[in-house]
This record gives C-alpha cells, structure tokens and sequence, in this order.
C-alpha cells in the first residue's frame, strides 16, 4: 500500500470568514502478478465541516503489460490529459496547497478521471523519450449546479451512446525537460428540466504542457483550451430546457519553484523551497458558466522534512471575476508514504 | 448512395466499443507471451544497476522528489514501479534498470 495523508489550515480571515482545519488520507492498493497483470486503486478520504466523512474512488483499474510499450488499462483511472491532474495533484508532489485557477476538482477545465479503456507506454526516440496514451470512456457530463458547467470526472455510467475519446503525447527531448500535447474530443447530453427536451452538443478539449526540471529548479505549465457547442438543457431541475449558446473555456497556470539547497548546504536552510504559481481561468458564454472565472497567484514557501514529507504555508491573492475576491493564507503539511 | 453511406456511417459508441473490445484482444495475448521482461538478477545487473541510478534520478525527480531506496522493500519496489511505469509512463527497459537499482540499494 503507497499514498499520502493531508493535514490543513485556512485562514481566509481576510475576507471575514473563519478560519478551519482539516484534513484527508488518500490510501493507494497496488497489487500485481509478475510484470503482466497489476491492479491499483485510491481512495480518498475527506472530513467534511459538516463533521462527516466524504469517501470516493479516485481510481482502480486493471492493467495488463502487452508488449514494452504496450499497457492496456481498463477501469477508472486518471485521465491522461495534461500533465497536473495525472502527475502533479497528490498533496505530497504539488508544491503549493491549491490547486491551478482552472485545474481545480469542481468546475475547472483539466479533465480529471476516465471510467473506460487506455493504452499507454513510452519508448525511446533516439536520444529521446517519447510516450503516448489514447483512451475511450463515458466521458464528461453537463453539471446539475450550473456554475460548474461541464464535469470532467470519470462517470460509471454514461448518459448517451458517444464515448469519449482522447489522449495525450509527450516527448522528453531532454532528460530535464517534458514536453507534452493532450486532445479530447466527447459529446455532452443536456440536462433534463420541469419541461422541453434535451439535446446534446459536441465538445471538445485541447491542452499543452512544459516542465523543466534541473537541479534545484522546477519549473513548469499548462494551457488548455474547451469549447462546448449550443445544445438545450435546464440549468437547474427547477427551470426548463432552454437553449445556450456555445461556451468557451480557457485555462492555465505557470510556476517555478526553487530548492534552497542549490545555494546552500547550510542546516535547515537547505530544505526550504520558494514557490510562485500565477494561473487564469475565463470562460466565454451564459453567465452561469462565467462565476468560476479567476486570476490566481500563489506565493509559497515550502520546508521538506523528508522527500516525501512536507510543510506548505502558502498566501493566496484570488481576483474573481464575477464573486468577491478570496484571499487566503494557507498551512498544509502534506506526507507521501 | 444512400445505401453505401448508411454502411459506412457507423455510431461513434459503436465505434468506441470496438475500438476498446480490439484493445483487450490484442492485448489478451500478453499473458501467454513473453513481452520482454527479464530477471533483475544475472550477470547484466551490474550495468542495469548503473543505468538504473541514472534513470531514477532522471526519471523520478520530474515529477517529485526522489524517495530514498530504503523507504521501500524489495516486494513493495516491485509494485510501486509497476504504477509509476504505467502512469509515468516509462519505457520497459528503463523501469526494470530503475527497478534493479532500488532493489539492490535498499
């Protein structure tokens, strides 16, 4: 069993709310039959402020190892698309306590989970790495709350007869830089209202991503763009169908981090690590689609304990286009075990 | 012609589940077959081992820090690069050599 456990605290007292702690355990199952046949499965595991506990499956699926380039993965599983979701989100490897503007698990852009089948691997290009993953799922749905628009998490069932087909290719021309392209294409079914009937709309997401690691440094990001065709649906089960028209979403996030021990060995010191992330998210259409737009930046200070164990104080200057502004001062000690 | 283009006009679900169905099939093979993986032991483990220290470092830190080979036991390292290879992902060759160098260093 592998995972990580997260412990924080936010103070938006800057914004007249209160402050609170909280906390989450995500543990890993990973199994396996010699190199052909591995299982793995997350759970997480979070205290809700009403004082119960939220569980849900992040993933599990079976994987079988065809050829050395070859694994074919069926299940839930995280989406492949762009490099934040699938590589980065676990509290122990992001280096600040929040997530991108836009990359975000409730009405962001980044598509999070599959429920389907993919295959992936990676070989050598010559001097270089490249790697691939297509996958075909039940994709993504239009969400019940308005504002979240499009759910881009892995549904266990699927509400129309189009799956959703996508993938992402990367290339690591050089041992310390990534660089990687991701495609989505789906076909989203409107809501069902007090009356009139749905209909559904094509949509499609495309996505690029960079990061150059070397050293002391770390430094990445990641732009995608989504767009949603007119189709007819109710924004809430209270209302009736009506017609939207086409949505637009753009997204995306830069961020550099530094480790202190680049500069010094000295005790302590050299465990700090300096963290700036800016990101940006606007969506064009209804209204309601519009609440989650944001410019972000996130100025962190990190001390590691150990490689996989991590204290985060974070400030967060949150401009929301169409809310007040949050901003927050964020603790979050994060372990990877 | 409009025979010919209700033939070709196949449903993108059917299209999907076909698509998927080929996936398994193609890959079912695998259990019964060699696909290449090899013992980390032999008299090649030594260049695996340093090939392996290079490919840990390179590869691992990408994304996050390096975990120190000791964290982790032999059976546990076993698993633990199965996931990364898969999510990575890491071509074969390089996650065996990776896996040789936790393995012989923890």
């Amino acid at each position: 069993m592998a995972g990580f456990g997260t412990a924080d605290f936010t103070d938006p007292s800057a914004t007249g709310e209160q402050t609170s702690f909280g906390g989450s355990f995500n543990p890993i199952f990973l199994m396996s039959w010699r190199d052909r046949l591995f299982f793995e499965a997350e759970l997480e595991v979070n205290a809700l402020s009403t004082g119960k506990t939220k569980t849900e499956l992040e993933f599990a699926n079976l994987s079988l190892q065809a050829k050395d380039w070859l694994t074919v993965t069926a299940g839930k599983f995280l989406s492949p698309f762009g490099d934040f979701q699938q590589h980065l989100h676990p509290s122990w490897i992001n280096k600040l306590p929040d997530r991108p503007a836009g990359f975000v698990e409730d009405g962001g852009n980044e598509p999070l989970t599959e429920v389907g089948v993919m295959a992936r691997g990676a070989f050598p290009l010559g001097t270089m790495t490249a790697d691939y993953a297509v996958f075909v799922g039940n994709g993504p749905r239009l969400s019940d709350a308005a504002e979240e628009g499009v759910l881009l998490e892995g549904f266990g069932g699927d509400n129309n007869n189009n799956k959703a087909v996508g993938g992402r290719l990367g290339l690591r021309p050089l041992p310390y830089l990534s660089l990687g392209v991701s495609g989505l294409s789906s076909r989203v079914q409107g809501n069902s209202g007090a009356a009139g009937t749905p209909s559904s709309g094509d949509y499609y997401a495309v996505g690029a991503d960079a990061a150059f690691t070397r050293g002391p440094w770390d430094v990445r990001g990641e732009y995608i763009l989504s767009k949603l065709d007119s189709l007819s649906t109710a924004l809430d089960a209270a209302n009736a169908v009506a017609p939207i028209p086409g949505t637009t979403w753009h997204s995306w996030y830069a961020q550099a981090a530094y480790r202190l021990a680049g500069l010094t060995q000295m005790d302590y010191v050299r465990n700090l690590e300096p963290v700036f992330r800016y990101s940006r998210f606007t969506v064009t259409g209804i209204d309601e689609f519009q609440s989650m737009q944001e410019d972000r930046w996130t100025l962190g200070l990190n001390y590691w304990f150990t490689p996989s164990a991590v204290l985060k104080a974070a400030y967060l200057n949150r401009d929301l286009h169409n809310r007040e502004d949050d901003d927050t001062f964020r603790l979050q000690f994060a372990f990877g075990f | 012609m409009k025979a010919i283009s209700r033939q070709v006009s196949v449903p993108r679900g059917t299209l999907a589940l076909f698509t998927a169905v080929g996936l398994l099939v193609s890959a079912s093979g695998a259990l019964a077959a060699d696909t290449g993986a090899r013992a980390d032991t032999g008299p090649a483990s030594m260049a695996a081992f340093a090939r392996g220290a290079k490919e840990w470092k390179e590869n691992c830190g990408r994304c996050h820090n390096l975990r120190s080979p000791k964290e982790f036991s032999d059976k546990n390292w076993d698993v633990i690069v199965q996931h990364m290879r898969t999510i990575a992902p890491l071509p074969g060759q390089v996650a065996r050599d990776i896996r040789t160098f936790l393995k012989a260093s923890n």
